[in-house]
C-alpha cells in the first residue's frame, strides 16, 4: 500500500546576502493516513520550512512531496489545514466569521455554520463565537485557529508550534483536547514543536531533527495508550522515549 | 470613560486659563489692538462680522469637505491600485513623490491661472495635498504579515480576494489615520488657495482684512476656521471609532 504522504530527499536552501543557507537537507519519511506525527528539534532546524514545503507554500530546492488525497472523501473542500505558531485570527471579525473564513474564500460559506458550531463545541469555545478575537484568551484563540483549520474538512492538518505561546496549564489542556479532536475528526496531523515531552505525549511517531542543516536523525515510535495526559508523563516508558530523543539531539 | 471626561475638563480649563492670561496681558500692558487684540475684542469681531464670516466660512467649509473627499478617495483608490499592481507601483511612485515634494504654495498661483478663482482651484489644491497622505497610509496598512498571506494561499485565494477580504480590512485603521491627517491638510490647502487668489472664503477675507488693518477681524476669521477644522477632525474620529471597534486605542 502506498502511504498517504511520502516525502523524498527534501532539501531546501535559502539564498541570503551572506550566501546560501541550507535549512533542511535530504529529509525523507512517510506518513500513514490517520497518523499523528510530531516533529521535534531545536530552533532553526527547519521545522517551519518543512511544513511550508508540505503545504505547498514553498518550493523545495530538491526532492518531492507526494500526498495521496482521497478525492472521494465527501465534504472535503480543502486538502489541508494550517495552524500557526501565534494565533492569527483577524481582529476585525468575530470568532465564527474567522472560523468560516476559509469557506468564504472557497465560496462555500453557506451551510458552513452548522459545521462551525460543531467544531466550536468540539474545541470547547462554545458561547464565544460572536466575540472578537481580542476578547479571548491566548489559549481560546488557538482553539479558534484549530477550528478554522478544520472547517474545510481537510484530511491533513499541519500545526507549527501551535501551543508555544500559551502557559503550561493551558498547554496541558490543549494537548488533551487536540487528541480528542484528532480522534473525532479522523484526520492526519503533522505537529511541529521544540518541546520533547509534548512531542512524545502527542505523537504516534516522533521525528527528531537536528539543526544546521536540518536533518532527520531519528524516528521514535510511541506506543503509549491514549488519551495521554499529565499521568502519561509519569510512566517509565514515556521517560525512556524522552531520554532517547534527548540523547539523539546530543544532550 | 471617566478618564476621558476628566481629560476633557482639563482641556477646557487649560484653554480658559490661556484666554484669561491673554486678556489680562493685553489689557494691563496696554497693547494696541492692531498688534494683538484681546479675546473679548475677537469675540466682538465675530459677533459684528457674523454674516460676512458665515458666508465666507461656508464657502471655505464646502471647499475643504470637497477637497477632502476628492483627495481621500483618490488616495485610497491609488493606494489599493499601487499595492495590487507592483509594476504600476514602481512606475508611478517616483513620479508621485516628485510632485508631492513640489511646494504647494508655489504651484498655487499656477492652479489659479489654469482653473480660475472659484471653488475648483481650491478643491484641486486641497486634494493634491490630501491624497498623498491618505495614499501613503493606505499602502502601509495594506501590507500584511506573511501568515495571513499563507493562510489565504492554502485555500488558493486570488490576489484580488486577498486584497478585498484581508488587506483592505487590515488597512482600515491606517486609512483613517491618513484621513484624519487629511482633514487638517484640506484646511491648509483651501486656505492657501484663498490667500493666493480667490473671490470667496475665509482666507480671501483675511487678505482683505489685512489690507484694511482690521486685525481683530483677522483673528476672528482664524478662530472660525480653526473651530471648523477641529470639528471636522473630531467628526472623523467619531466615525473611526464607530467603524473600527476592534482597533483599541492605547
Ligand atoms: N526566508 C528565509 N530566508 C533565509 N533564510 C531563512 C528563511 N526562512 C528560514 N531561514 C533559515 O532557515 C533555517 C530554518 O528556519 P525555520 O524557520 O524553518 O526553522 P524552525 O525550525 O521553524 O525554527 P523555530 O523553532 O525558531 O521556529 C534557519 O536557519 C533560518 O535562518
Ligand atoms: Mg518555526
Amino acid at each position: 500500500m502506498i502511504d498517504f504522504i511520502s516525502i523524498n530527499n527534501l532539501t531546501k536552501s535559502y539564498q541570503t546576502e551572506s550566501g546560501e543557507v541550507t535549512a533542511i537537507e535530504d529529509i525523507s519519511f512517510n506518513v500513514k493516513r490517520g497518523e499523528f506525527i510530531t516533529m521535534a528539534g531545536p530552533s532553526g532546524c527547519g521545522k517551519s520550512t518543512l511544513l511550508h514545503i508540505i503545504a505547498n507554500l514553498l518550493e523545495p530546492s530538491q526532492g518531492t512531496v507526494n500526498i495521496k488525497h482521497d478525492r472521494s472523501e465527501k465534504n472535503q473542500l480543502s486538502e489541508l489545514g494550517l495552524v500557526f505558531q501565534k494565533s492569527i485570527l483577524f481582529p476585525w471579525c468575530s470568532v465564527i466569521d474567522n472560523i468560516l473564513f476559509p469557506l468564504e474564500l472557497l465560496g462555500q460559506k453557506k451551510g458552513g455554520r452548522e459545521r462551525a458550531m460543531k467544531l466550536i463545541e468540539l474545541a470547547g469555545i462554545k458561547g464565544f463565537e460572536e466575540k472578537l478575537p481580542h476578547e479571548l484568551s491566548g489559549g481560546m484563540q488557538q482553539r479558534a485557529s484549530i477550528c478554522r483549520a478544520l472547517i474545510a474538512n481537510p484530511s491533513l492538518l499541519l500545526m507549527d508550534e501551535p501551543f508555544s505561546a500559551v502557559d503550561a496549564l493551558t498547554r496541558l489542556k490543549l494537548t488533551t483536547d487536540l487528541q480528542r479532536i484528532w480522534e473525532e475528526e479522523k484526520i492526519t496531523i503533522i505537529f511541529v514543536t521544540h518541546n520533547i515531552e509534548e512531542a512524545v505525549t502527542l505523537g504516534d511517531r516522533v521525528l527528531v531533527l537536528t539543526a544546521r542543516p536540518g536533518r532527520l536523525v531519528w524516528e521514535e515510535k510511541i506506543d503509549l495508550p491514549r488519551p495521554r495526559g499529565r499521568k502519561t508523563a509519569a510512566i517509565k516508558e514515556f521517560q525512556d522515549h524522552c531520554g532517547t530523543i534527548y540523547e539523539k539531539l546530543g544532550f | 470613560m471617566k478618564y476621558i471626561e476628566k481629560s476633557k475638563i482639563y482641556s477646557v480649563l487649560i484653554i480658559l486659563v490661556i484666554l484669561i492670561v491673554w486678556q489680562l496681558f493685553v489689557k494691563l500692558m496696554n497693547i494696541p489692538v492692531y498688534t494683538l487684540p484681546s479675546p473679548t475684542d475677537i469675540l466682538s469681531s465675530i459677533v459684528n462680522q457674523r454674516t460676512v464670516l458665515l458666508k465666507h466660512g461656508l464657502s471655505s467649509c464646502i471647499a475643504v469637505i470637497e477637497g477632502f473627499i476628492v483627495g481621500g478617495t483618490i488616495g485610497i483608490v491609488l493606494g489599493v491600485l499601487l499595492m495590487y499592481h507592483e509594476i504600476l507601483n514602481k512606475a508611478l511612485m517616483p513620479i508621485l513623490v516628485f510632485f508631492q515634494t513640489m511646494p504647494k504654495v508655489a504651484i498655487a498661483p499656477l492652479i489659479m491661472v489654469w482653473f480660475g478663482l472659484g471653488d475648483l482651484s481650491k478643491v484641486i489644491l486641497a486634494s493634491t495635498i490630501v491624497f498623498f497622505a491618505v495614499m501613503i497610509n493606505t499602502m502601509d496598512g495594506l501590507r500584511i504579515q506573511p501568515e495571513y498571506y499563507n493562510l489565504a494561499r492554502v485555500y488558493k485565494a486570488s490576489n484580488w480576494q486577498i486584497m478585498m477580504k484581508i488587506r483592505i480590512w487590515h488597512a482600515l485603521p491606517n486609512i483613517f489615520t491618513g484621513l484624519r491627517i487629511g482633514t487638517t491638510l484640506a484646511v491648509i490647502g483651501v486656505t492657501v488657495a484663498e490667500f493666493v487668489g480667490a473671490n470667496e472664503g475665509l482666507g480671501h477675507l483675511m487678505v482683505l482684512y489685512q489690507a484694511y488693518l482690521k486685525i481683530p477681524h483677522m483673528f476672528a476669521s482664524i478662530v472660525v476656521l480653526s473651530i471648523f477644522g477641529y470639528l471636522f477632525y473630531e467628526l472623523l474620529r467619531i466615525i473611526e471609532k464607530k467603524l473600527i471597534p476592534w482597533y483599541r486605542e492605547e
